[in-house]
């Protein structure tokens, strides 16, 4: 039991210790960063129960306000297997840990407990993002009763099973095919991408079948009772305050928690034994010996880096891929949006000025989403203990950033490029808008790659134990990401806020010259302070 | 070949090397020895150019590793205890990366791959990945990368930690060779009886400052290299 715990207590403190013990945080002090972690949270509470809140006054008006209970939770469960799913699978099977454990006299199960009860707190606080404000709108529209405060209450700490019952699913089965693999790394990116779309995809139709049934028949559709009855047991625990209901509630999350705990142990030795095992084969070609240039070997070396870690790939990928779903979506949008015009026999100005808004909300767009996940700003945290490689080699800082950040360029344009093209295919021929296309995606994705890498430099974590700390859960990241959304939403925020006055009769290019313009601003300032900063930040890394 | 002027290295409150000076010369082997956390390492990576420092100068073959790490960089190769190399690259791969760093062309990059490489055993691996290979692996396949480019100055740290007794042979034949072509070396060791048979020089650090310092025969005296680092230990 001490070993269960010591090893809870250090995982636990791995994933959330450095917001509390960082460096930055023992400059900050305690008392300021529990402050910031507040408002921060305060406000993405604030925000999500907005969104849930505009949910329930349109339920309102047809009276069937108590099943936000059920939106709420489906959102909240969909979300948080997004984003656990995602991490699961290197907290349990690929976790640099696994060796030093194995050699140890501790049994499995205290191992994979351990790392589920930390794997589960990270699951827990994603689900409260969304549970919590639901309960409360749910109270605000709807009889408040003692036994349903005590349900809700308690049904918080439940709610995560069945997400971290569907995330150990989905970590299972990527590593164990991908662990039987050669090139391990790229099979598991390739199951990954096709269960992180999988989940996007079920998202969309799910949510929007739910909401429709909803609205015809103002039951709990069936689809929540098969996939998700301990979502139709809590509602009907607190709606009809059933104490029977909440406790087949409980009783099918602790089926969940079982079965989670029964898959990972099972798995967890094997797997990780057969991520040990190399299957690479020698080829009979000859060894290699032909010289590259600096700024080749190192862009070179970025890629197989990149593409190497399954988790960097997937998480450098997301924005570039979703440029081409916008392109559809916009596209599809588009050509709807002109048909009704046409049908309600609207002018060719409206229909003009139509098609205008369309292709910046699609500029605009784009250039929001690729900067959510370039890979500048993880670049440095990834090297880890290698950053010492670089460093002792006679590279300039220069050489390194330009390799970084070309290879950022190179692996987010092509993507946008096809994205444009398609876009392109959903309007008439615009030869103007088509050479802006371009430009402007170059101009973004340059800048959030030159402002990555600073924010980076400023917030490096080289002493990672597994890639999820490095890619998806550092400050860096969550900086740069919200940096990037910061400065690509302004110039759509300005445009739809003057839409009426200025923008609507403003022509095309007149508009994507000033989103230009903007983005131009913001690649100056990121070059001066990677310039100014840059090479003292990196120097002063040590490793 | 090597010098070093009063060199401070502090982490925070705690000064890891506290006013170090030394000199290695061409031809030299000089053993860099002390306790663990003596800061030995620390005085490795501020040469290398790996971590700034606070006080004092380095010179690599005269050039100044803090004004002009670029160049001094050129003339060194800098072997680190352990060593973590790109795991998703080929042994041949991560020895041409290191390579096209330093400019070698194609066929001197060949003939002191294929030379070191095969003396250090490990030339039929080179078309593996690195994550397959075992600690001495790597710890060859990164002497074989520091040297690629024939430095002047050779900085290892612990070089012989997990190389099997073939290749440690064959390592001590290789720095004996280097030092012979003009070469330095300034490596950190706790084998003494290794240091004491091939080492000419010997410095001798103690929470980060140094305490003996100079030829080894000297240094020792009549004592072992063993008998000399206990007796300055326990002062």
């Amino acid at each position: 039991m001490n070993n269960l715990l010591t090893l809870t207590k250090i995982y636990i403190k791995q994933i959330f210790g450095r917001y509390l013990y960082g460096e930055k945080a023992k400059k900050r002090g305690l008392y300021k960063t529990v402050l910031l972690i507040l408002a921060l949270t305060a406000l993405i509470e604030y925000s999500i129960a907005s969104m849930i809140y505009m949910f329930a006054l349109q339920l309102k008006e047809i009276k069937l306000q108590q099943f936000v209970l059920i939106y709420g939770l489906i959102i909240s469960a969909l979300f948080s297997i997004f984003i656990v799913s995602y991490e699961i699978p290197s907290h349990f099977y690929k976790a640099k840990d696994y060796e030093n454990l194995a050699s140890l006299p501790i049994q499995n199960w205290v191992v994979v407990s351990a790392k589920f009860l930390s794997g589960f707190l990270t699951a827990l606080i994603y689900s409260l993002m969304f549970s919590l404000p639901t309960y409360v709108i749910y109270f605000i529209f709807n009889s408040v009763t003692v036994g349903g405060i005590i349900y809700a209450l308690i049904s918080l700490i439940f709610v995560p099973m069945f997400v971290m019952f569907i995330s150990c699913i989905i970590g299972f089965i990527i590593n164990y095919f991908s662990s039987k693999f050669k090139s391990k790394s790229i099979v598991n990116t390739i199951l990954m991408f096709v269960f992180l779309g999988a989940i996007m995809a079920f998202s969309f139709t799910s949510s929007a079948g739910v909401l429709t049934n909803l609205f015809s028949s103002g039951e709990c559709p069936l689809t929540i009772k098969i996939i998700t009855p301990y979502i139709y047991f809590i509602f009907n625990a607190i709606y009809l305050n059933s104490f029977v209901y909440f406790l087949f509630f409980i009783l099918i999350n602790l089926a969940y928690l079982s079965l989670s705990i029964l898959i990972v142990s099972l798995t967890y030795k094997k797997i990780n034994s057969n991520m040990l095992i190399s299957k690479s084969k020698v080829s009979n070609k000859p060894l290699n010996y032909e010289p590259k240039s600096q700024l080749k070997t190192l862009f070179n070396k970025e890629a197989k880096g990149f593409f190497g870690s399954s988790m960097w790939t997937l998480n450098g990928l997301v924005g570039p891929i979703m440029t081409i779903v916008f392109a559809i979506m916009f596209g599809v949008l588009l050509l709807e949006s002109v048909e009704q015009l046409k049908m309600a026999s609207s002018d060719d100005f409206t229909i003009s000025i139509t098609t205008s808004m369309f292709k910046i909300m699609y500029l605009g767009f784009t250039s929001v989403m690729v900067g959510t996940s370039v890979s500048t700003c993880t670049t440095i945290s990834m090297e880890g203990k290698k950053f010492a490689i670089l460093k002792q080699l006679p590279l300039s800082f220069k050489q390194i950033a330009t390799a970084k950040i070309l290879f950022s360029c190179a692996i987010t344009l092509p993507f946008v490029f096809i994205g444009n093209i398609i876009f392109a295919c959903f309007i008439p021929f615009d030869a103007l808008f088509l050479l802006i296309s371009f430009i402007l995606p170059i101009i973004s994705v340059l800048t959030f790659s030159v402002l990555g890498l600073v924010i980076n430099l400023k917030y490096p974590k080289l002493n990672w134990n597994n890639e999820a700390e490095a890619v998806k859960q550092s400050l860096s990241l969550f900086v740069s990401m919200f940096s990037d959304m910061g400065i690509g939403a302004i110039p759509l925020v300005i445009y739809f806020a003057l839409y009426e006055t200025l923008f609507a009769t403003l022509p095309l290019i007149l508009t994507s010259l000033i989103f230009i313009v903007w983005f131009l601003i913001w690649l100056i300032v990121s070059l001066i302070l990677l310039k100014n900063k840059g090479e003292k930040l990196y120097n002063k890394i040590i490793v | 070949m090597l010098e070093i002027k009063n060199l401070t290295k502090k982490f925070g409150e705690k000064i890891a090397v506290d006013n170090l000076s030394l000199k290695v010369e061409a031809g030299q082997i000089c053993a860099f020895i002390g306790h663990n956390g003596a800061g030995k390492t620390t005085t490795l990576k501020a040469i290398a150019g790996i971590i700034e420092f606070d006080e004092g100068e380095i010179f690599v073959d005269g050039i100044n590793i803090q004004k002009n790490s670029m160049e001094a960089k050129k003339v060194l190769a800098y072997l680190p205890d352990n060593p973590d190399l790109y795991e998703h690259l080929k042994g041949i791969d991560y020895l041409n990366f290191i390579a096209d760093v330093f400019k070698v062309d194609k066929e001197t990059r060949k003939k002191n791959i294929e030379e070191y490489a095969k003396r250090l055993q490990i030339y039929n691996d080179l078309k593996l990945p690195i994550s397959s290979y075992s600690h001495g692996m790597k710890q060859k396949l990164a002497l074989v990368s520091a040297l690629i480019h024939k430095p002047k100055l050779l900085l290892l740290d612990e070089p012989f930690v997990g190389l099997d007794p073939i290749s440690s042979h064959e390592l001590k034949e290789i720095m004996n060779e280097f030092v012979k072509n003009g070469g330095a070396i300034f490596y950190s060791t706790h084998v003494l009886e290794v240091a004491e048979k091939i080492c000419t020089h010997v410095a001798i650090i103690k929470q980060g400052k140094l305490v003996a310092n100079g030829e080894m025969k000297k240094v020792r005296g009549l004592k072992s290299l063993e008998s000399l680092f206990l007796e300055l230990e326990n002062e």
